[in-house]
C-alpha cells in the first residue's frame, strides 16, 4: 500500500517539476510552446514505454 | 452498523450477480456514510483546485515556478508516502483521519483568508510563497489520509467487496471531479477565489461527520508499535516488491505515468489561459472532461475487473491510450479536441490506477 501510495500521490509533483523545468528550457527556445513540448514528450515516454513492456514482459500482459 | 451481505447461491441471474459485485460494497452501511461524505469533501477539493490553479497563474507565470508550487505542496506525499502507509498500519485510523481532515479543514480556510485580505486590501500582501507554505501543510494531512481512507475502506467492507469499493471510490473521486470544477467555475465569478477556499474548507465536515456517525468495533492497537517497528515494516515491504518481478514492473508503470503523465494536471490552467484562450469558466470545463472521461472508465472498469481474466492487457493499453492522448493534449490548440483528449487521458489514467491497484 504504502509503494502504491508513492507511486500515484508521491512522484506527479516531481513530474510537475521536471515538466516545468524542461518547458522552461523549450521555453527560452521556442518561446510559449515550452509547457506544451514538455507535456507532449512526457506522452511520448508513456506510450513508448506501453509498446515496450508489452513485447519485453509477456508475463505481465498475460496477467489475470 | 453493518448488514449482513447475501449469499452469492441466492443470487440467480448472472446480470444481477455481476450488478451486486459492481456495488456491492453500497450494502455496508459504513460504507454508503463513507462514500457520501468523501463525495462531498472531494467537491470542494475540485473547486479549490480550480481556483487555486488560477490564483498561482494570477501570482506566477513561469513554468518553474508553477511546477514548483505543486512539488512542494505534495513535496510530504513524495516524502512521506511509506510513512504514511505505515502509519495507517500502525494507528487509529478514524482517528487518524479525523485528524488530518481537521487540518485540511484549517489550512483551507487559512488561505481563503489570505486571499480575502488580498482582495479586500487589508493585512499582509499575498505571496506565491504563502500558497507554497499552505499547500504543503495540507499536503502533509493529506500524505496521512490517504493511506488510512485505502486502508479503512478494507476495515469497512472487507476482501470480498474491496475490488467493489476500489471502483466505487475511483468513480466517486472522478465523479466530484466534474461536479467540483463545473460547480466551481461556475460561481467563481460570484464567491471569488476565497469562496472557493471557505467552501474547501466547509466541505471537510462532510467526512468528519460520516466518521463521527460510523459505528466501528473497538481499535486495538498493534503490540509493536514504534520507530523501529516502522522502519522493519518498510524493509519488508522493499524485500517483498523487489523478489516480485512483476509487483514491481507494476509500480515502474505506476511510476513512469505519474511523473510523465500526471503534471497535466498542475499545467491546466496554463494551458487553459495561454494555450486555448479560456477563462476560468473554460479551465472547469476542461477539468469536467478529464472528470467524465475518468467516471465513464471507472464503471466500465468495474463490470470489467469483476468478471474479466485479462487484466495484464487492461493495464497495457489503458496505459499507451493514456500516453498518446497526454501527447495530443499537449498539441492541441483547440477547446473542442482538447476537451474530447482529457476525456480520454481521464479515462486511462482511471483504467492504469484501478487495474494496478487491484
Amino acid at each position: 500500500m504504502s509503494f502504491y501510495s508513492v507511486a500515484f500521490l508521491g512522484f506527479p509533483p516531481l513530474g510537475s517539476l521536471i515538466t516545468g523545468a524542461l518547458a522552461g528550457i523549450i521555453g527560452n527556445r521556442f518561446g510559449h510552446h515550452g509547457v506544451q513540448l514538455a507535456l507532449g514528450l512526457g506522452g511520448l515516454l508513456i506510450a513508448l514505454m506501453a509498446i515496450i513492456v508489452t513485447f519485453a514482459v509477456p508475463r505481465l500482459r498475460e496477467l489475470e | 452498523m453493518e448488514t449482513e451481505a447475501p449469499q452469492n447461491s441466492e443470487v440467480a441471474d448472472p446480470r444481477e450477480s455481476r450488478l451486486r459485485s459492481t456495488f456491492g460494497a453500497l450494502r455496508h452501511r459504513n460504507y454508503q456514510l463513507f462514500w457520501f461524505g468523501s463525495f462531498l469533501s472531494n467537491i470542494g477539493t475540485w473547486m479549490q483546485v480550480v481556483a487555486q490553479g488560477w490564483l498561482v497563474r494570477d501570482l506566477t507565470a513561469l513554468p518553474l515556478l508553477i511546477g514548483f508550487v505543486s512539488f512542494a505542496g505534495s513535496l510530504p506525499q513524495f516524502a512521506f508516502s511509506l510513512f504514511g502507509g505505515v502509519t495507517a498500519d500502525l494507528f487509529n485510523r478514524r482517528k487518524l483521519l479525523l485528524l488530518t481532515q481537521t487540518a485540511q479543514l484549517i489550512c483551507a480556510g487559512s488561505l481563503g483568508l489570505l486571499v480575502l485580505m488580498r482582495d479586500l486590501q487589508i493585512g499582509p500582501v499575498l505571496t506565491i510563497w504563502h500558497v507554497i507554505a499552505v499547500s504543503f501543510a495540507s499536503g502533509l494531512a493529506t500524505t496521512l489520509a490517504n493511506p488510512a481512507y485505502q486502508a479503512l475502506t478494507l476495515d469497512i467492507v472487507g476482501r470480498e467487496d474491496l475490488p467493489s469499493a476500489v471502483a466505487l471510490n475511483s468513480a466517486q473521486f472522478n465523479l466530484s471531479r466534474i461536479i467540483g470544477p463545473t460547480v466551481g467555475g461556475l460561481i467563481f465569478g460570484v464567491i471569488g477565489i476565497a469562496g472557493c477556499y471557505f467552501f474547501n474548507s466547509a466541505s471537510f465536515l462532510a467526512v468528519i461527520i460520516a466518521l463521527w456517525i460510523m459505528k466501528f468495533p473497538e481499535w486495538k492497537a498493534p503490540e509493536h508499535r514504534g520507530v523501529r517497528e516502522v522502519g522493519r515494516q518498510i524493509v519488508a515491504g522493499i524485500r517483498y516488491v523487489s523478489g516480485r518481478p512483476r509487483v514491481t514492473t507494476l509500480l515502474a508503470i505506476a511510476s513512469m505515468t505519474s511523473i510523465f503523465g500526471l503534471p497535466y494536471l498542475t499545467f491546466m490552467p496554463v494551458f487553459a489561459r495561454d494555450v486555448l484562450n479560456l477563462d476560468a469558466r473554460g479551465l472547469s470545463y476542461l477539468w469536467a472532461g478529464t472528470g467524465s472521461g475518468a467516471v465513464i472508465s471507472a464503471i466500465l472498469m468495474a463490470f470489467t475487473l469483476t468478471t474479466s481474466r485479462r487484466r495484464g492487457r487492461l493495464l497495457l493499453i489503458g496505459t499507451g491510450l493514456f500516453g498518446l492522448a497526454v501527447i495530443a493534449f499537449a498539441l492541441s490548440r483547440s477547446f473542442t479536441l482538447s476537451f474530447f483528449c482529457l476525456m480520454l487521458v481521464g479515462g486511462g489514467m482511471v483504467s492504469v490506477t484501478t487495474t494496478v491497484n487491484k
